[in-house]
This record gives C-alpha cells, structure tokens and sequence, in this order.
C-alpha cells in the first residue's frame, strides 16, 4: 500500500507539473498518512534539515558562485582566447577552440549550463561571426558544456557522494579520464565535420601572441590546479576547495583584472544564493522522500528485481545506463541522482562494482540526459541563446550525442579509465 | 519582501563562504582545529536553502517538469496550473505545524561547538519560510484563476539550471 501510494502519487505529481521539491514532499505525506505507522508532523522538518546535514553539501553553493564569478569577471573571454590559440589552426578552428576552452573552464566549474550560458554564449557569438552555421555553434556548445561536471570539481557528483557516502575527492579525480575522453572525442567529431563541411580554420597567431594570451589566462589556468592539488595534497578538502576557488576568483576578478565591483558582486552573489536554494530544496525534501522510500522496502524489491535479471557486472552497468539514458530524458539530473542512487548503488555494490566507477558512469549518463528531449536542460538553454524552434535545436545537437555515448561506453567496458587515477594518488582503499 | 529574501540570502552565503575559509585558515595557517565550522556551515547551508527556496516560490522558480503539460490544450494547461500551486499548500500547512512543534522542542538547545547558536532559530527559519512559501502560493493561486490559460512552457533557465 506504502509503496503504491509513494510512486503513484509522486508520477501524478511530477505528471501534472507540480514542482519536483513539492511534489517529493507531498507523496511522502500521502505515503506515511496511507500507512499504518504512527505519524508526527515534525518528521517532515526533521528529515528535511536533517538531509542537508552535510558539510559536503556545501560544496554546491561554492562552486556555482565561483563559476559565476569567473564569467562576470571576463575570465572566460581570456580563456576562450587562449584556446583558440592553441588549437584554432585545426580544421573547424573556433569549434575545437569552443571544445578546449570548454575543458578548460571545467577545471573551475562545476555545471553545465553554468558553461553553457557563460562561456557558451562568447563561444557562439565568435563563431558566428567567424561565418560558421548557428545550428553547428548551438551543437558543439552544448556538446562541450556536459564536459563541465565530469571534469572535477563537479556539482553533480557531489550530490552523488552525499547520497552515496562516497568520497568526493576520488569522484573528482575519477572523472579526470572521462573529462579528458570526452574532449578528444568532440573534437574528433568536430574535426571530421569541419573537412565534410569546408569549415575556416585560424592561422597560427605566432609565438609572440601565443605567450601573450597564455599569461593573460595564466591565473585562471591555475585554479584546477590548486583544487585538485589542494585536495590531493590533504591541505583542503574538497569542500574547501570550493571556497578557495570563490576567494581566489574574487582575487582575480578584484585586482587583477578590477571587474567585479560591489554591484556585480552583490548580483552574482544573489544569482548563486538562487540557484543554491533551488537544488537544495530538492535536496531537502528528496531526504525525507528517501527515508519513507526505504521504510517502504521498496528499495529491497528493486533490487531483488534487478539481480534477478543478471548477476553480470557488465551486463548490469549497461542495464543501468540504458535506464538512466531514458530517465534522464525525462527527469531532472539532480533528482534523479537523489532518487536512484540509494536504489541503485546497492545492487552495484553487491556485484562488486567499484562506486567510485558506478558514480562517475551515473553522472555521465544523466548528463547526456541534459542534451536529450524532451526535458534537456542544456536543449532549453541553447533555444534560449540562438532564438532557434526547440526542434531545430535537437535536430543539430543530436550526431553530437554520439562521441558522448562512446565515452560512456568505454568508461563502462574499461573502469580503469575512471579508478586507476584515484587509486593511484589516493590508494585503493574506498569509504 | 523577495527582494529582502534575496538579499539576506546573499549575506548567508558570505557568511557560509567566510565560515568555510576560516576553516582552512585556522587548520593550516594558525594550525588550530575549527570544528565549530562544520556545524555551523552545515546550519547556514540550511538557512541559505530555505531563505532561498521562499524567495524562489515567489516567481514559481522552482524545478518542475512540464513536458507533459505543455502538450494539453488551453483547458488542461489551467486546469495543471491550478493544480500545481494548490497541491503544495497542504505539505506546506502540515511542514509548518510540525516545524512549529521542533521549534518549541529545541528552544535553547545550543549547537555542541556554537552555543550563541540554538537548534530552535534553524526551526523557526524552517516554519517562517514554509509560511511565506504558502502565502506566495495563494498570491499565485489567485492570479492563475483570474488569468486566461498559460502559454505552453518549458524549465525556466536559471531555476535549477546548474547540472
């Protein structure tokens, strides 16, 4: 009854539009008061703070503000402009540029569409202007962004090491490969369709302009390495990574190169707060779902499901992905990590997958869930920016998904390519 | 009164920013233990949530998935939209009822590493914003019955847009 009451609800819910943290909240309150167990309305506040509890958690408002900050503090211009230097002699030239300046501004941030609407809209106003089709911009755009949180730091996995237990640091350091995969594989498909298509491409500007642009991105270049440093050295974790990477921004774009003042400050400060308050009353109210959603045994069940269909590690990785493939069509990526996770890791867990594998082939699929319709996050985006019909926006994003997918099919087939650099640098042993 | 929230919500993830910087200052400059920080982070990332989540519920920012919606005619949209600002109401009542009740349990119980800090305000905060979040909502609610059917639409960019 619990559980009929639980999922039914929450479909009808999510169905009729109601919003996603309300619409968690209210099935679990239709559950509890449908069950025979005795029910006190404190517990709804209760498990709700009691799920933000988590000093991990706070990771999230950190590194949106520090993406942020960076892109108001034209960090992302100097960086788009470094990149174009390094590869912008290659066939296609701005959009293998889009790509590496895509991994680049990654290593600071930690969202897509924090990429996308940031970076993303200087990348297309240069190529538009460089004469290549709008359709092809909005494609490698949006392609390039889901680099942002597989490259660490990455808000995504963070919301999948609060559920999990799993340690954040070797998450980020497991997505270091992927990151780097994914990249190669875009500009591959970029290079290819640049020759079929006759695409420009930019002389080399010489040594002399090279060295210039790359000290003017110098200081933003050094953020992942400081993070990553930092958290692999043990002097911060990676939640006050986060905050170095805030004051370190704030620092450049302060007196180095004195675009912030209080105005824009305060804005951005108000944008992070926003965006902050969003996912975590998902995160809230997803807490207490979890915890009715486990009382109900319904976990169990599913997994008893799953294992009955194969016992196969491979096998089950790639049951999993097709599943999370087609939620994430449908179902907003941090919900779906909060609502999945506890589902699935267990059944994972129990056929000897590493989590930190499991992890990092969960966030990649559900972000490819943001370039698919019909709720593509990163789709909405891109139709926002180009003023193009949303059909036409998954029409020209669509070949893109294809050296995503055979990213996420290598990383399934070979887990060394995500485990081998956290056990390397943090050895073996796992939480 | 969003343009408050908003504001306030700024001036918690400062204070959330200093509290986590101070952390790495303390342990590795000064060498001193902060674990007065975990706590107190942790109850400002609460505050900041809740703050922020009935400032957002002010222009119905919050995540939702409309795909399904977006494809009914004009009778149907107003019909969900309805639906969608009314069926929050009652989670809303009853989490307040009961955060009233935590409040009133946890008043004076200090924090173990902050004792200015008391588990009550977090309750309190908590309630407030399920109050205003109610208000917002029937503000909404009255607007959408006396408005013609809403245009199909899709996730708003800014609202949950972080993935």
């Amino acid at each position: 009854m619990m559980v009929a009451v639980l999922t039914l609800s929450l479909a009808v819910f999510l169905l009729v539009g109601v919003p996603v943290a309300f619409a968690l909240g209210l099935s679990a309150l239709a559950s509890l008061l449908a069950s025979n167990m005795p029910f006190a309305p404190s517990i709804l506040s209760m498990r709700s703070q009691f799920g933000l509890q988590n000093f991990v958690l706070l990771g999230i408002p950190l590194f949106i503000l520090a993406a942020k900050l960076m892109n108001t503090a034209g960090i992302t211009h100097k960086i788009f402009r470094f990149a174009d230097t390094l590869v912008g002699f290659l066939p296609g030239g701005l959009a293998q540029a889009n790509v590496v300046a895509s991994l680049i501004f990654s290593g600071m941030s930690g969202a897509a569409v924090v990429d996308a609407t940031g970076l993303g809209q200087i990348e297309m106003a240069a190529m538009k202007k460089a004469g290549y089709p709008k359709k092809f911009s909005i494609a490698v755009t949006a392609a390039s962004s889901i680099i942002g949180p597989i490259f660490p730091p990455s808000v995504p996995m963070i919301v999948f090491s609060f559920v999990s237990g799993v340690s954040v640091g070797r998450l980020f350091l497991g997505g270091v490969v992927p990151g780097l995969l994914m990249t190669v594989a875009l500009m591959v498909m970029v290079g290819w369709m640049a020759k079929r298509e006759n695409y420009p491409r930019q002389a080399f500007p010489g040594w002399v302009t090279a060295a210039k642009h790359f000290v003017d991105a110098f200081l933003p270049l050094m953020t992942p390495v400081i993070l990553l440093g930092g958290i692999w050295t043990g002097v911060f974790t990676p939640t006050e990574a986060a905050a170095v990477a805030v004051l370190y921004a704030l620092l450049i774009g302060i007196f180095a190169l004195r675009e912030l003042g209080p105005r824009e400050l305060l804005q951005v400060f108000v944008e992070a707060a926003r965006e902050t308050a969003v996912i975590g009353f998902v995160i809230a109210t997803s807490s207490l779902f979890g915890w009715v959603l486990v009382r109900s045994g319904m976990t169990g069940q599913i997994a008893e499901m799953l294992l009955s269909i194969t016992t196969d590690p491979l096998l089950m990785m790639f049951l999993i992905s097709v599943l999370l493939l087609i939620v994430g069509c449908f179902l907003d990526s941090t919900v779906a990590l909060l609502i999945l996770t506890p589902i699935l890791l267990p059944v994972t867990m129990k056929l000897g997958i590493d989590p930190v594998h499991f992890g990092v082939v969960m966030v990649l699929n559900l972000m490819i869930g943001l370039m698919t319709p019909p709720f593509g996050m990163i789709l909405f985006v891109m139709q926002h920016i180009s003023g193009l019909s949303f059909d036409e926006v998954v029409k020209a994003t669509l070949p893109f998904l294809v050296p995503l997918v055979v990213v996420l099919l290598l990383i399934i087939v070979f887990p060394p390519l995500v485990t081998a650099l956290p056990d390397a640098l943090m050895g073996a042993a796992r939480r | 009164m969003k343009s408050l929230l908003e504001k306030l919500n700024a001036l918690v993830l400062f204070a959330l920013l200093g509290i986590t910087a101070a952390a790495v200052v303390f342990r590795t400059i000064l060498g001193i233990p902060a674990s007065w920080s975990e706590e107190l982070g942790q109850y400002a990332f609460i505050f900041l949530v809740f703050i922020g989540a009935a400032a957002v519920t002010a222009d119905d920012g919050h995540i939702a998935i409309t795909s399904f919606v977006d494809r009914l005619g004009p009778g149907g949209r107003r019909a969900c939209r309805l639906l969608q600002l009314a069926l929050p109401i009652p989670f809303l009542v009853v989490f307040a009822w009961g955060a009233w009740s935590n409040v009133r349990s946890n008043w004076g119980m200090e924090l173990s590493t902050v004792s200015w800090m008391n588990v009550g305000y977090m309750y309190l905060c908590l309630m407030l914003s399920a109050i205003v979040m109610i208000g917002y909502l029937l503000r909404l609610l009255v607007r959408a019955w006396r408005a013609p059917p809403p245009p199909p639409s899709h996730p708003p960019i800014e609202a949950g847009s972080t993935p």
